[in-house]
């Protein structure tokens, strides 16, 4: 069963005077253990469909399901937390907080709920599993691109999530570190945790198991 | 941050603590922005409070005295023995009463026509320039500093008070500051025993405090005058009242001061709280994304502006404590002479301190917790 999936999902802006449709309509759903690669030119509504299925955002018509049931309906607050417990985030700029260290990077979403007592040995497990384990201690300026991301992916499974939804993650990347990224994100895949990302780098696509177009608000049959 | 003990039992305390160290000259100049306002609210109270302490100090003698004479619908002008024992009846502290009388008085160089008292234990009343005043007397003579220096006589030396023969045992402070009742620079003090034809006009009544004198002055005032105010009964009530509400008001025009610097540094902590909510847009995007409720959002910046303020406070205590130190040393001799007053503007500038920090962060913290992930997280 899909872990998470867009059914018929409509997102449309005001911008000005004009309505933007940034999504006319997509179907998607996300199986266990897979790496999904979205892909497509500027505004075709790729980062609006992330936006979705990590419940940041709601959409204007259809639904998103999260494990069987539909996320609309639900509260900021529950969305919130439904967000903490399902869904890992990787972003493009890798976005970690510079007065932490790589570890406590790693701990910040288990900071405000759930079990703290393991999460020390949980942070330095998953640093150890993005090859990390000695780099603990240091800043993310003391970090090279690379490392940051692969910290910021660490830090996005620290929850346990259903799924992680990473946008552009090697755009801010060389070849040789997007590479070893992107084995991160197979090696995950491969334990079961889904991995969808959003991304322009044909790098990606070659890593991913499906790769999905999306062009002007739609999903490009294959 | 999840090592300590106590960081794990407060994770957003410590998280908050983190964020304030990135800009760290900012943050220490808002700090010091709310430890001058704690600063001039504590010790500019702290000062308003020792120098109405010392002032009441220099008073003491006065306030706690209470002076009965003959009233404006009196049928007599002395305090006989009888009025005497009647003000002693209802005085439930010592009474002396203050005979006076004027004589010819004999020094080295001249004599002269001068002023002369008979009080038991002077030493409640007048402070020596020179000598020393004793407690009880039946010998010897107080001289005033003016009539000392017309006479050309010291310590040691003797007068003639019509007549009689008296060894002065001290010359006695100008302007009687000790009690400020009554004038001595220019008599002579000797004991009762030694004034045959003094005639007691007034009686002083000398309490342990203030509160006390206000009291025995109201019971005497009720016991010996009916309808007609045939005693006057003096107190300084009235007078410290008059005081205190001119130093209450000097006071609270101090503090003003004080409270307007605290309120130019909870303007910086508002600025400094609204910079670090845009600076960190994304990042608090991040945080709301992992799963950080508006709450926790908003717990955590009210956390860093109420760290601001604590820290900023604290340290405005510590200067505080030292200042308000240098002005009792300085007001009361004593450094550690806090009033309760004192005490209360040290409280008062760290509450003050504290809530204007906290309120400060209130709206940049509201602003960071509502701001939609979605927008601070656009690339």
């Amino acid at each position: 069963m899909a872990v998470i999936s867009a059914v018929d999902a409509v997102k449309t802006y005001e911008s000005g005077s004009k309505t933007v449709r940034a999504l006319a309509g997509v179907d998607i759903a996300v199986d266990p253990g897979e790496f999904v690669a979205i892909v497509g030119p500027s505004g075709s509504g790729k980062s609006t469909l992330l936006n979705l299925l990590g419940l940041l955002d709601e959409p204007t018509a259809g639904r998103v399901v999260v494990d069987g049931s539909p996320a609309s309906e639900l509260s900021t607050r529950e969305r919130t937390d439904l967000r903490r417990r399902t869904v890992g985030f990787v972003f493009q700029s890798f976005f970690l907080v510079p007065t932490l260290t790589a570890r406590e990077n790693v701990a910040v979403p288990g900071l405000v709920r759930g079990d703290r007592a393991d999460l020390l040995d949980r942070t330095a497990d998953l640093l150890d599993r993005v090859g990390l384990g000695d780099r603990g201690d240091h800043y993310p300026n003391e970090l090279s691109g690379g490392q940051k991301q692969r910290v910021a992916i660490a830090r996005s499974l620290v929850n346990d999530p259903e799924i992680v939804l990473a946008d552009e993650p090697t755009g801010n990347l060389d070849h040789d570190t997007g590479a070893q990224v992107l084995d991160v994100f197979d090696d995950v895949a491969a334990d079961g945790v889904p991995i969808l990302a959003v991304t322009h780098d044909e790098q990606v696509t070659e890593y991913a198991d499906r790769t999905v177009r999306l062009v002007d608000g739609r999903i490009e049959s294959p | 941050m999840i090592d300590g003990r106590l960081a794990r039992r407060f994770p957003l305390a410590a998280f908050a603590r983190r964020n304030l160290s990135r800009a760290r000259a900012r943050t220490i100049l808002a700090m010091a922005g709310i430890t001058i306002g704690v600063v001039a609210i504590a010790s500019l109270g702290m000062f308003g409070a020792a120098f109405e302490a010392s002032f009441f100090q220099s008073v003491d003698d006065a306030t706690r005295t209470v002076m009965v004479a003959p009233g404006e619908d009196a049928d007599f002008a002395t305090l006989d023995r009888d009025r005497l024992d009647r003000i002693r009846r209802y005085a439930d502290a010592p009474v002396y009463p203050r005979y006076s009388t004027s004589a010819t008085v004999e020094g080295m160089k001249q004599s002269t026509g001068a002023r002369v008292i008979a009080i038991d234990d002077p030493g409640q009343f007048v402070d020596a320039r020179s000598g020393r005043v004793p407690d009880t007397w039946r010998s010897g003579a107080l001289v005033g500093d003016g009539l000392a220096t017309d006479l050309g006589v010291g310590v040691g030396d003797s007068v003639r008070v019509d007549g009689e023969p008296h060894r002065v045992v001290a010359v006695l402070e100008p302007d009687n500051p000790r009690s400020g009742l009554f004038n001595t620079d220019d008599a002579v003090l000797l004991p009762r025993e030694r004034v045959a034809d003094g005639t007691a006009t007034r009686a002083y009544v000398r309490a342990d405090t203030p509160e006390e004198a206000f009291s025995t002055a109201a019971r005497l005032r009720e016991a010996l005058n009916g309808r007609d105010q045939r005693y006057e009964v003096w107190d300084a009530e009235s007078a410290i009242r008059q005081i205190r509400d001119q130093l209450g008001l000097i006071n609270t025009f101090l503090i003003g001061i004080g409270g307007v610097s605290l309120l130019v540094a909870s303007v910086s902590i508002l600025n400094v709280m609204l910079m670090s909510t845009i600076e960190r847009r994304e990042e608090i995007g991040v945080l709301r994304a992992v799963g950080y409720r508006r709450r926790d959002i908003l717990r955590l910046m009210l956390g860093e502006a109420a760290l601001l303020g604590l820290v900023g406070s604290l340290a405005g205590v510590t200067l505080s404590v030292l200042l308000g130190m240098a002005i009792n040393a300085e007001l009361l001799a004593d450094p550690l002479a806090f009033t309760g007053e004192a005490l209360l503007y040290l409280g008062l500038g760290f509450l003050f301190g504290t809530g204007a920090s906290f309120l400060s962060g209130l709206y940049p913290a509201w602003k960071a917790a509502n701001a939609r992930p979605v927008e601070a997280l656009r690339s």
